[in-house]
């Protein structure tokens, strides 16, 4: 069996070949996807973005996920080149320019995990966690939980995940899902200036949600992967501009009821899933945070991370 | 899909070695449905990725069958104290009895089955608690032509669980050309054990599962009702195999139980089938064997076999000015904006 | 709205073995093993729940128990309000009549 190793590691020849052949295997956290896909758009986007990730050429074992970025009709593989992702089954995905193929993979490999993995609950949320445990953020797009991953990750938090908190039935542990932290519009130069320049992808201009930029996963975030952690914090982060800060502690059955519509599959799992949901938030306190800055959410964040204990 | 991928589905050839084609039928199984089936005759052997890939599968067949379970305390809370009595049929039936054929099935909709005369009666019912028909059905053309042209009900969806029931009053559309007699099948219905519902007897179950697939649709889901009826034809001892081809004569359904044994003794090698297909005296069409064949083998990419299926089965549904006539009604009425695929939370 | 057919004579009972209940300071976290789904339920409909899975009733007798139970009299808490509950119930499926096959 060939073993993983990091993209980098790799000619860009050697990635062309196992993309156009659909062998390329890419570890994420307790999954695998088998990429395919033409073209220099994706395979420079996944050499920058997933620089440090895990992969082989060749396909060593069947994947969770399987992936295709291609073009959705055979005009549109020549004349203004488009791409869509196609993971097996119909997905409402709007074509792409070919340029923007990274975009397209990563909203196939969202639509996959968010319908098709059921082994996790998965909550649309992100995760960061230390040796102590795990900050859960669980919010709508827009709410700043992307940026406060990223400035997470500065203050010796590992990546566990930007957009799927995967919570592990049996013993309702979050499992780690390193992947490139999606950055829109300002957010792309305020983490710009805390992560350094050399860790944000170069920006993706006009796309369907205006601009966008990832922040990598770091070599020590994905060599942790395979790893769980226990949830501290629940939070629920609310950005509004011009607003003082403020945090409101949430009472355990609000946090569950808040909690279960952002899951993609609570519903599917039944009473396995209302149990791990139970026991996760055994051990871990939520607060509803209202914000106008990221200073001030990163103050916040870091007293009830301390009251914690984390 | 390969032919050979029918055994590894059922479990009586090994899973590939090759990791690619391994890969390819598991990506097969699950965009055609049958994961879940193939997950349950594997679940104890299979071990690493291979096992969790089939994990999804099982998990979703779970809940399936949890729903289908409540659906039918909320079909039997509906009809309660009026004497009916629903026969489930199709999927939900094969997973509410435990059957090798429900195992691991999926199941999205419920079928039920009533008499014709109590068909008025139902529908006010369920409507009472709580279903309704959706948006697209609820007109008097879309009403009129299911009444009076089909064999069931427009669907019915819940309107707090979203689940859909299918009421039928025949199992096949009023304009088939091949006459099967729905009443004797519910005639003959048995009680399912613990419940107020109904279900098929085994060799209803079969001829109804044939019929479904060589007398109705267009073979659609090959994979699937291949599956499906060999699980089925297995239910059926060898000592009831005279009274099946019996009961195909009384019912109507010669012609769709031949295909049915043709396609177990071809693409299982079934000798018991192809034994019952040589009594019958029945010579299935080659054109149609072929027809059959070629859409299992390009099952994705048939455009040839669909074409003629698709022909085939609309001729022996309706006549040629029924089928204009819908055809184009249809044409005019149907160009608005398909409603958009649900996204989960964060696609917005 | 009911999810069937009922009379004032029907008797009502709630599954203990259907039900994973979470009791809170005002509320109730109740997860139906039958429909998998997840309920807040408010301190009336728990009552009524709870009641029925003691014994099973009629409208007209979990009024009565309700009122004792909650230590309420009838104008805070009148019959017309305890039954429409009872029929919400009803239509989750966490209530049902007794004689409801299949839900014993």
């Amino acid at each position: 069996m060939v073993n993983f190793a990091p993209v980098s590691s790799y000619s860009s020849q050697e990635l062309a070949a196992a993309l156009k052949a659909g062998s390329l295997e890419v570890a994420l956290g307790p999954f695998t996807a088998r990429a395919k896909g033409e073209g220099k758009p994706l395979r420079s986007f996944l050499q920058d973005t997933y620089r440090d990730v895990m992969v082989r050429l060749s396909l060593s074992d069947v994947t969770d996920i399987a992936l295709d970025v291609r073009a959705p009709s055979l005009l549109r593989k020549y004349i203004r080149p488009q791409v869509i992702p196609d993971p097996g089954f119909q997905v409402p995905a709007v074509p792409l320019p070919k340029s923007m193929s990274g975009l397209a993979f990563e909203m196939g490999l969202n639509l996959v995990v968010a319908l098709k993995c059921c082994r996790f609950v998965t909550f649309h949320a992100g995760v960061v966690a230390n040796d102590k445990g795990a900050i859960l953020m669980s919010a709508e797009s827009g709410g700043g939980k992307s940026t406060l991953v990223a400035a997470l990750m500065e203050e010796g938090y590992r990546l566990y995940s930007d957009e799927f908190a995967l919570l592990n039935m049996p013993d309702a542990r979050l499992a780690s899902y390193p992947r490139p932290v999606s950055l829109k519009n300002e957010s792309i130069e305020i983490v710009r200036d805390f992560a350094g320049g050399d860790w944000v992808s170069p920006v993706i201009s006009d796309t369907p949600k205006g601009k966008i930029a990832y922040r990598r996963a770091r070599p020590e975030d994905i060599t942790e992967a395979g790893e769980t952690a226990v949830t501290k914090l629940v939070l629920f982060p609310r950005f509004e501009a011009g607003v003082r800060a403020s945090a409101r502690g949430l009472r355990r059955a609000e946090a569950i009821m808040r909690l279960i519509p952002s899951s993609t599959n609570y519903h599917l799992l039944g009473e396995q899933g209302f149990n791990a949901l139970r026991k996760m938030l055994d051990g871990a306190e939520a607060f509803e945070i209202t914000y106008g800055t990221t200073d001030d959410s990163m103050k916040m964040v870091r007293d009830l991370a301390a009251k914690v204990g984390l | 899909m390969k032919r050979q991928w029918l055994d590894i589905l059922v479990g009586t050839k090994p899973l590939p070695e090759d990791i690619l084609e391994r890969a390819e039928l598991l990506e097969f199984a699950d965009s055609h449905h049958v994961l879940g089936q193939m997950a349950e005759v594997w679940k104890d052997t299979a071990t690493g990725k291979t096992r969790d890939v089939f994990d999804n599968g099982l998990l979703r067949a779970r809940f399936d069958r949890n729903m289908l379970r409540n659906e039918m305390e909320r079909v039997e809370r509906a009809f309660m104290g009026t004497g009916l009595s629903p026969i489930l049929i199709k999927g939900a039936s094969y997973v509410a009895q435990g059957l090798d054929a429900g195992k691991g099935r999926r199941v999205s909709d419920i079928d039920i089955l009533l008499h014709e005369d109590e068909i008025g009666q139902a529908e006010e019912l369920l409507k009472a608690a709580g279903w309704a028909f959706d948006e697209a059905t609820d007109n008097t053309y879309d009403q009129n032509y299911y009444r009076t042209k089909m064999h069931e009900l427009p669907p019915l969806r819940h309107k707090t669980r979203r689940t859909i029931i299918d009421v039928h009053f025949k199992l096949l559309p009023r304009t088939s050309r091949t006459k099967v007699q729905s009443d004797l099948f519910i005639d003959a219905a048995l009680p399912l054990e613990g419940r107020k519902l109904r279900v098929f007897t085994a060799a209803d179950r079969l001829l109804h599962s044939a019929i479904h697939s060589f007398a109705d649709g267009s073979f659609d889901t090959p994979a699937r009702s291949l599956i499906e009826l060999k699980y089925l034809f297995a239910d059926i001892q060898e000592a009831e195999h005279e009274g099946l081809l019996a009961r195909a004569k009384t019912v109507g359904a010669v012609l769709p139980l031949a295909y049915a044994l043709w396609a177990l003794a071809e693409f299982f090698k079934d000798p018991l089938a192809l034994g019952l297909l040589e009594k019958s005296g029945v010579k299935p069409s080659r054109l149609i064997c072929w027809t059959i064949s070629h859409k299992l083998e390009h099952i994705d990419t048939a455009p040839f076999a669909k074409a003629l299926l698709y022909i085939r089965s609309h001729y022996m549904r309706m006549s040629l000015p029924q089928l204009f006539w819908h055809l184009a009604t249809k044409s005019f009425r149907r160009i608005k904006p398909q409603p958009e695929l649900p996204l989960p939370p964060g696609f917005q | 709205m009911a999810a069937g057919p009922y009379s004032a004579d029907t008797l009502w009972v709630a599954h203990a073995a259907h039900l994973i209940v979470e009791p809170h300071e005002d509320v109730s976290v109740v997860f139906h093993k039958l429909s998998g789904d997840t309920h807040i339920l408010n301190f009336l409909s728990a009552a009524i729940v709870e009641l029925l899975e003691e014994q099973p009733g009629t409208f007209a007798e979990v009024t009565g128990r309700v009122l004792t139970y909650l230590e309420l009299d009838a104008d805070d808490c009148p019959p017309s309000l305890v039954e429409s509950t009872m029929l919400q119930l009803d239509d989750t499926g966490l209530i049902a009549p007794q004689n409801l096959a299949g839900s014993a």
